[in-house]
């Protein structure tokens, strides 16, 4: 079946193609769900394309129908002469007519043939519902339709009939005309306008496409500025790129902590009651993103970007600058007023338009508690989004503890890092406690620090055990400060138990000097009775010799 | 629609007869004004278009449903849609205001 693009973004991976080629396409919905927006940008989709189109208006004004066309942007070439490419025809009846009998629609047909062949080949008779209840009687209906079933037949044009539906409490005559409209279209499509909260819900559902296979579900509806789309468009699947690279904090302990820092692209969950400094320490790694030459977007749901920018300035740290030099964009907005789906594509808009490379939403709570059948997974679906692009995200959740139940659906299993503070009490006092729970990637450690915010920024600082007991704030001061005091102490025992040392030593080394003195008197004393011992052997043989030269001749002495 | 006729002229009356090629209800109107018209005392030009041999005509007199009949002396008199089985709304019509 040939088919023809819709115009309409996401309806023609809806319908395997679009709407069909030379068939009758019917377009149901209460007055205000869409019908005629979407007639005419399949109208504008056509014309684009080098393909003339009708539309006969049988409710609407033709000059109401331009209006919508040039809010939408929609080129005004394209209508308006009588030799533009989409011509728009007031098929009202006759504001002072006054009916006098059957009539047929003898004329709506020979207008429309007239179009056709005139080059059109995309045609819409928008309400023609209307035109047929004035028939007033249920045969003549029948024999008009007939007559409508006969002309498409005959006429090659693609023809899109819109209609009101036929509610639960509708006449026979109703029910009969829907259900004729229904049997003479190939494709017939619901769409529906409900208002949910405060926001407004629009869905559309192909009801019936002969001869093609076709999505049947529900699918949410968008009407911007620019015109009208499917939302939740085919997402790929876990097919995220993934880096080793680590981007900073703009906290140095932090950082190393988390095995050098965040790993680019994932998702960070930040966590804590409120007042535990989520948004500071959110701004924090956007700020030290910026500092990079980043660019980041913060997407705030509960402060105004002026309140935070006054708000960091006192833990030192100015956004102002990098929001200057177009670094940083900050948009604040009000979530129950956008609706589950329009806020996907608000962020989504967001995204594109600005490219950042880290992106924090604060808090993630307002999707959460969206009402609304599609929040569930509009948050699987943001950070689907951001993971895709390969964008760093840090989501901010308002939680009391750091338990897994209590955490917004599955969040804390799709996050890589995440982070939790909150107040520990002692001493009389209040401290802020970070806790990493988990950070995927690397090895962390599983203690607690303490984080600091003053006037020169946010710090963490070295964990102090006492007792098995963590120690923060003023007592940690205590601690450090009684610990200063130990060192000194200590070194002062040291230097004396030194001095008592040195004086052993040089006590040791007099000895030392004593001994070896004795030695050597020893040494002599022995020298000296050798030398006295020789001297004597000496004397000894002297005198023998002496006695033996004067007794010459008698003694027994060897000659 | 209106062709300059001046109200002093009480004299021809202009319609025009929208129809549909092969539609039954034309035949029935172009009956019913037959009958209408023959009891008027005044001259009367009927001019008889058939929307399906001549569609530009319809879409620039903006008539889109058959049979429509049109007078051509006073805008103000607007227009008849059917088949004109109503008599009452007929005879009115063809009639001057006093």
């Amino acid at each position: 079946m040939h088919k023809l693009k819709s115009g309409i973004p996401g309806f023609d991976a809806l319908s395997a193609g679009g709407l069909p080629a030379g068939r009758v396409t019917l377009l149901r919905g209460e007055p205000g769900s869409g019908k005629t927006v979407f007639a005419l940008q399949h109208l504008v989709a056509g014309a684009v394309d080098g393909e003339a189109g009708l539309l006969l208006s049988f409710e609407e004004r033709e000059g109401n129908l331009r209006d919508s066309c040039t809010a939408f942007g929609w080129p005004a070439a394209l209508f308006g002469a009588t030799d533009s490419p989409i011509r728009i025809l007031d098929a009202r009846p006759h504001l002072n007519a006054a009916l006098t009998g059957a009539f047929d629609l003898s004329g709506v047909l020979a207008a429309a043939g007239h179009a056709v062949a005139g080059g059109a080949r995309r045609l819409v008779f928008d309400g023609l519902d209307g035109l047929l209840q004035m028939l007033g009687d249920p045969a003549a209906e029948r024999a008009e339709f007939a007559r409508l079933y006969g002309w498409i037949e005959a006429h090659d044009a693609s023809c899109l009939i819109t209609s009101r539906r036929a509610g639960a409490n509708a006449s026979p005559a109703s029910r009969d005309r829907a259900q004729m409209l229904e049997f003479l279209s190939d494709c017939v499509i619901d769409l529906w306008n409900h208002a949910e909260g405060l926001a407004t819900l629009r869905e559309l559902r192909i009801a019936k496409y002969r001869g093609s296979g076709h999505a049947s579900e529900h699918h949410p509806l968008l009407i911007g500025g620019d015109g009208m789309r499917i939302g939740r468009q085919a997402e790929s699947a876990l097919d995220y790129p993934a880096g080793t690279e680590r981007i900073g904090s703009g906290l140095e302990r932090l950082d190393t902590l988390l095995g050098g820092g965040v790993l680019r692209g994932t998702c960070v969950l930040l966590s804590g009651a409120p007042g535990t400094a989520k948004t500071t320490l959110a701004c924090a790694f956007v700020a030290a993103a910026c500092a990079r030459g980043e660019r980041a977007l913060m997407i705030s749901f509960d402060e105004s970007p002026a309140q935070i920018v006054r708000n960091l300035r006192s833990v030192g740290i100015d956004l102002q600058p990098h929001r200057d030099s177009g670094l940083l964009r900050m948009d604040a907005q009000r979530a129950h007023h956008l609706g589950g789906e329009a806020l996907f594509e608000h962020v989504r808009r967001q995204v594109e338009d600005h490219a950042p490379g880290l992106v924090v939403i604060d808090p993630l709570n307002a999707l959460t508690q969206l009402e609304g059948r599609y929040h569930s997974d509009l948050v699987r679906r943001v950070l689907d989004l951001l993971k895709q692009r390969g964008i760093t995200a840090l989501v901010s959740s308002l939680v009391a503890d750091a338990d897994h139940e209590r955490t917004p659906l599955h969040v804390s299993t799709v996050a890589d890092t995440w982070l939790h503070l909150n107040f520990a009490v002692a001493g009389g006092e209040r401290n802020r406690a970070l806790t990493i729970v988990k950070s995927r990637g690397s090895a962390h450690s599983n203690q607690v620090r303490e984080l600091v915010l003053d006037r020169s920024g946010l710090s963490l600082t070295d964990v102090y055990t006492a007792g098995g007991e963590v120690l923060m704030g003023t007592a940690r001061l205590e601690k450090e400060r009684e610990q200063v005091r130990a060192a000194a102490d200590r070194h002062l025992a040291t230097r004396m138990r030194l001095r008592e040392v040195e004086i052993e030593q040089a006590g040791a080394r007099a000895e030392l000097e004593a001994l070896n003195a004795r030695i050597e008197r020893l040494v002599e004393r022995r020298r000296q009775l050798a030398e006295r011992e020789i001297e004597a052997d000496r004397d000894d043989a002297r005198a023998r010799s002496e006695i033996a030269s004067a007794r010459r001749g008698d003694t027994g002495a060897p000659r | 629609m209106s062709t300059g006729a001046t109200p002093s002229d009480a004299g021809v009356l202009r319609l025009t007869l929208y129809v549909g090629t092969g539609s039954a209800e034309t035949a029935r109107a172009r009956a019913n004004l037959q009958v209408a018209l023959a009891q008027l005392d005044r001259p009367v030009e009927l001019a008889v278009v058939d929307v399906m041999e001549d569609p530009g005509r319809a879409a620039r007199d903006g008539v889109l449903l058959t049979p429509t009949l049109v007078r051509h002396d006073r805008t103000s008199h607007g227009v008849l849609i059917g088949n004109l089985s109503n008599r009452e709304v007929l005879d009115d019509y063809l009639r001057d205001p006093e």
